[in-house]
């Protein structure tokens, strides 16, 4: 297993360091990915659990401590759903939880913020994780779908440049510019969201396995770790645009089903770019003139300031609701990038 | 088919919406939320009430719940759409329509639950001590969004 | 096996079969056909980290941790019922084995996708418990160390049930008795029925 660790780029590394256990209980992949997942479990502990439920025993001097079967479930994307009005309702519970607790909108804002953040450095890990999985390891079923995600992979082609319009220069590359509208509508994936799609197992024993308390912890089917598809982890985004890109399709597909509407590079300012959605889902409720800052979108800001931060490109995320017409909760998600992070893209990358 | 008035009557028996259209055809006619506690209200509500007191003891509970649908009168016709939650809304319209049943189910759906009860802004209990209880409340729906969306939906029934 | 006595219960009355099959096809077709969906892990790591704020908030304070679950759920149960009334049209329940059957086959199924199992009658007729597998909203969650034994991490469903419920006029204690993140065979959420709330009458016509 640990053979992976050499394909690793140094800063990945780093980053497992501060999450990972201790070497001499590191287990792989299973152990490294799911102390990072789990949103309880505050990094480099070990938990004492309850001996029947079964966690692998390791004995540590003269303590015996067990690690909790949390580490043998499978971090495969078993892609359950659940109602958007269950979600939006959530939402606007820990909306009222904070706004209770601020005292201006700017520390509302914040406090939003660095929520998502909590989040959005989860998803860096999972979401790269699973974009990893190889394609040879894929089904025939699911064949067609992971060749639509080689498109996305980080090998991505070059960006197609169009002509500067007055304000900013929309980055595209040319997949995306073939796709058709993309359907906004849940009850279809589109073309676009092929990470989501993950491989299915064949035997759903990886679901059943993990949920039993009783005996054993590891699921019966080395396939239904997720690290047991993945044979080249994909390579860390070093590029502002290819991590964009990502946040673009990938993560914004994960979290909403659909890729967003745009990402722009402001012409007048090299380290700002947009990332735009014409429908926010999780305001879609919530008053304009409670929102009328894009407060509540503050969220999803720091879901993208905490993915980036993580990813090794400090920035600073925020919420701009310009209504363009029909869409008129179209929010624009400024991403001003520190200048160290220009300068570096612009020493190595010319 | 035309309509003259909406009312929407909470579980604390207070009218906390009510929308009058006064000139028929003239959709900017009228009053909204005019009626606090008077006597219109009060009478609408009371008869709704005995009413289903009534059924509820003439009726085999066995048969389920039976609530007020239509109530016909000389010169117009009542008609009430009760939530499981304790909500009454009541269109009062002529004759020409039978059943609003579906106007007032999408009212209800697609209408309320999406401007008041998806917005936590707006309280969905409108009696916020209990001595606004027991049909003594007088706070009223003035989220725009939401009356704008009911004379959307009603408007085209003015006529 | 307390699933069977509980099912020998319900089924013992042939009245009930069909209706409990309607309630199970209402709520499939619901949540097939009516509902927008969103990804549940999003909706998990969401829940999860809401509930790693408050114990770290309140420092270790569970039971108060516990206590602002459970008033969050309540204040989203009291609007959450309105929602599920609009979808399904469903009126009151006349009896308190009808209302588990709705909250369990068209309730959770509708926001949750998920159908827990109505089981623990006890004599009286007016306490049941819903049995999940495991705990539905811990998707790779482990409890730190001392919440074992004080934290229920899903406390906000017993809010929403109870906000729900009383909704509907249903004054009902909802709580956790059993959690699989504490090592228990199963999730269980005992709902007791206190007392039926009477419609309120306008003030003068009693």
């Amino acid at each position: 297993m640990c053979r992976f660790l050499k394909h690793l780029k140094p800063l990945t590394v780093m980053t497992f360091a501060v999450f990972a256990l201790p070497w001499r209980f590191t287990r792989g992949w299973v152990l490294c990915e799911l102390c990072i997942y789990s949103g309880m479990a505050p990094p480099g502990l070990i938990y004492t659990s309850r001996a029947d439920t079964g966690g692998i025993q390791e004995t540590a001097q003269d303590d015996t401590v067990y690690v909790s079967r949390l580490y043998s479930e499978s971090l495969l994307s078993k892609r359950n759903e659940v109602s958007l009005s269950a979600m939006c309702f959530l939402y606007q519970g820990i909306i009222a939880h904070f706004h209770k607790r601020s005292k201006t909108l700017q520390e509302f804002e914040g406090m939003l913020s660095e929520f998502g953040a909590k989040i959005g450095l989860r998803l860096l890990e999972l979401l790269n994780f699973r974009s990893s999985i190889s394609p040879t390891s894929a089904s025939a079923a699911s064949a067609a779908n992971t060749a639509r995600s080689n498109v996305y992979s980080s090998n991505i082609s070059t960006p197609n440049l169009t002509k500067p319009s007055a304000n900013s220069v929309a980055v595209r590359d040319s997949a995306n510019l073939s796709d058709p509208q993309l359907d906004h509508s849940s009850s279809s994936m589109s073309a676009a969201t092929p990470v989501t799609q993950e491989k299915r197992t064949s035997n759903t024993t990886a679901n059943t396995a993990s949920t039993v308390a009783t005996g054993t912890t590891t699921p019966h089917n080395k396939n239904e770790y997720l690290s047991e598809h993945i044979t080249k982890m994909k390579r860390r985004d070093l590029k502002i645009l290819d991590i964009l890109q990502f946040i673009h399709s990938t993560l914004w597909s994960y979290l909403f089903r659909h890729v967003s509407d745009d990402l722009v590079k402001s012409s007048e300012r090299s380290n700002e770019f947009m990332i735009i959605d014409n429908n926010p889902i999780l305001t879609q409720f919530i008053n304009p003139s409670f929102n009328h800052n894009g407060s509540c979108d503050y969220f999803v800001c720091g879901i993208i300031s905490g993915f980036l931060n993580n990813a090794g490109f400090p920035c600073d995320v925020t919420a701009h609701p310009v209504p363009q017409g029909e869409f008129e909760r179209r929010t624009v998600f400024l991403i001003k990038f520190n200048d160290q992070v220009v300068e570096r893209e612009t020493l190595r990358y010319g | 088919m035309t309509v003259y008035s909406f009312w929407i009557f909470d579980r604390h028996c207070n009218c906390v919406f009510d929308r009058e259209w006064t000139i028929p055809s003239e959709a900017r006619s009228g009053t909204l939320n005019s009626r606090q506690n008077d006597d219109t209200a009060k009478l609408l509500y009371g008869m709704l009430f005995s009413l289903q007191s009534i059924t509820n003891k003439i009726a085999d509970p066995a048969m389920g719940a039976n609530n007020v649908q239509c109530i016909t009168m000389g010169n117009f016709r009542v008609h009430a759409f009760k939530t499981a939650s304790g909500l009454w809304f009541l269109l009062l319209t002529d004759f020409k329509q039978q059943n609003y049943s579906q106007v007032l189910q999408h009212l209800y759906s697609e209408v309320y639950v999406k401007y008041v009860v998806h917005n936590w802004l707006s309280p969905v209990d409108f009696a916020f001590t209990s001595d606004e209880t027991q049909g003594q409340g007088f706070r009223k729906i003035h989220n725009r969004r939401f009356v704008a969306a009911v004379e959307s939906v009603l408007q085209p029934m003015l006529v | 096996m307390p699933q069977s006595r509980s099912s020998s219960l319900s089924s013992s009355n042939p009245a009930n079969a069909p209706q409990v099959r309607h309630l199970k096809a209402l709520g499939d077709d619901t949540w097939k056909n009516k509902v927008e969906k969103v990804n549940a892990e999003f909706f998990h790591l969401t829940y999860g980290t809401i509930v790693a704020q408050l114990c770290e908030e309140y420092a270790g304070d569970y039971a108060r941790v516990n206590g602002e679950l459970f008033q969050i759920g309540y204040n989203l149960g009291v609007r959450l019922i309105e929602d599920f009334l609009a979808r399904t049209a469903l009126p009151r329940c006349d009896t308190f084995l009808k209302t588990s059957e709705v909250v369990s086959k068209c309730a959770f199924k509708i926001f949750l996708n998920l159908t827990p199992e109505v089981a623990h009658w006890n004599a009286a007729r007016d306490s049941f418990d819903l049995v999940f597998g495991e705990n539905p909203l811990a998707e790779h969650v482990e409890l730190p160390p001392g919440a074992s034994g004080q934290l229920w991490f899903s406390n906000v469903l017993c809010g929403v049930l109870r906000g729900a419920l009383e909704m509907v006029q249903l004054d009902c204690d909802v709580e956790f008795v059993s959690d699989t993140l504490r090592g228990d065979m199963s999730t269980d959420i005992r709902v007791k029925l206190n007392k039926v709330l009477r419609d309120e009458i306008p003030a003068g016509e009693d």
